[in-house]
């Protein structure tokens, strides 16, 4: 597994040396450097103040006099677990953000994608039911195929189902989000 | 598969796995501190750096974790958009044709 996210992680696309320069879209940032800022102010000052009050504990003698410092640890104790929740919130946000901006229909996918393929593609009948896994949507013209839920696939008309010989023989290649 | 490149791309999650190791170290080294101490004003310095500085420890790498996770998923997304801008203008081509 960590080798496929490690596969995943380099798939960046290198262009070669001697191919013209081109200007990569910006890409949106999961946390900008505020973020970051702040995750590290907070963490930083909750450990901080955690080892003050712990060295200041372990120089006083009596339990009354620990008190203040236990406090004070566990003030900074709470102060980085705020930190930690706001990063990751605004990381779920961020992401959920963009989810919806790339996807607007994806949680509608499945279902249209699936009432396409009975209403554009072949009849289902019993025995054909179980092709139905080996049934994939491409447009004329296209040079990919989709699964069925695929995202890309979401929302459009006129595309027909096919085997993925037939698509292949149509020289299509298979989604890259989708990996039919 | 080479380790250096590994971690070099896992950083995160190896970092993770590191505080939430030094947050056990920690809490187990409190409860000894704790379990030999007789009185509470030896015990409380070793739950302040044990027991609070451990679950700080734990924290820290449980968020470092959750966040290699969210920024698997950006990088999904970023092959997503990709894929998006790819497909798009072949599908403009067969509109306009």
């Amino acid at each position: 597994m960590a080798e496929a996210v490690a596969h995943s992680r380099l798939g960046t696309r290198y262009s070669s040396i001697d191919a013209p320069r081109q200007v990569a879209p910006a890409r949106p940032l999961l946390w900008g450097a505020e973020d970051l800022l702040r995750w590290a102010i907070t963490t930083g000052l909750g450990g901080i103040v955690i080892a003050v009050a712990w060295y200041i504990a372990a120089g006083e003698a009596t339990f009354g006099q620990q008190v203040g410092p236990l406090d004070a640890a566990l003030a900074g104790l709470l102060l980085s677990g705020v930190g930690n929740l706001v990063w990751l919130l605004h990381g779920r946000r961020a992401l959920g953000e963009r989810r919806r901006l790339l996807l607007p229909d994806v949680a509608d996918a499945t279902a249209s994608a699936a009432a396409h393929v009975v209403v554009v593609g072949t009849p289902l009948t019993a025995a054909s039911a179980a092709t139905v896994a080996d049934a994939f949507l491409a447009g004329e013209g296209m040079e990919r195929f989709h699964r069925p839920g695929c995202a890309l696939a979401a929302g459009r008309t006129g595309w027909t189902t096919a085997t993925r010989q037939e698509h292949e023989e149509a020289g299509r290649r298979p989604c890259g989000v989708c990996r039919p | 598969m080479d380790i250096g490149k590994w971690l070099r791309l896992q950083w995160d999650r190896v970092l993770a796995w590191m505080f939430v190791a030094a947050g056990a170290i920690a809490l187990i080294a409190g409860w000894v501190g704790v379990s030999g101490s007789a009185y509470a004003a030896g015990q409380l310095p070793y739950i302040i750096s044990g027991g609070i500085g451990g679950i700080f420890l734990l924290g820290v790498g449980a968020t470092l974790w959750l966040s290699a996770d969210l920024r698997d998923e950006w990088r999904k997304l970023d092959s997503i958009e990709d894929a998006l801008r790819e497909e798009r203008p072949a599908a403009d081509e067969v509109a306009v044709g």
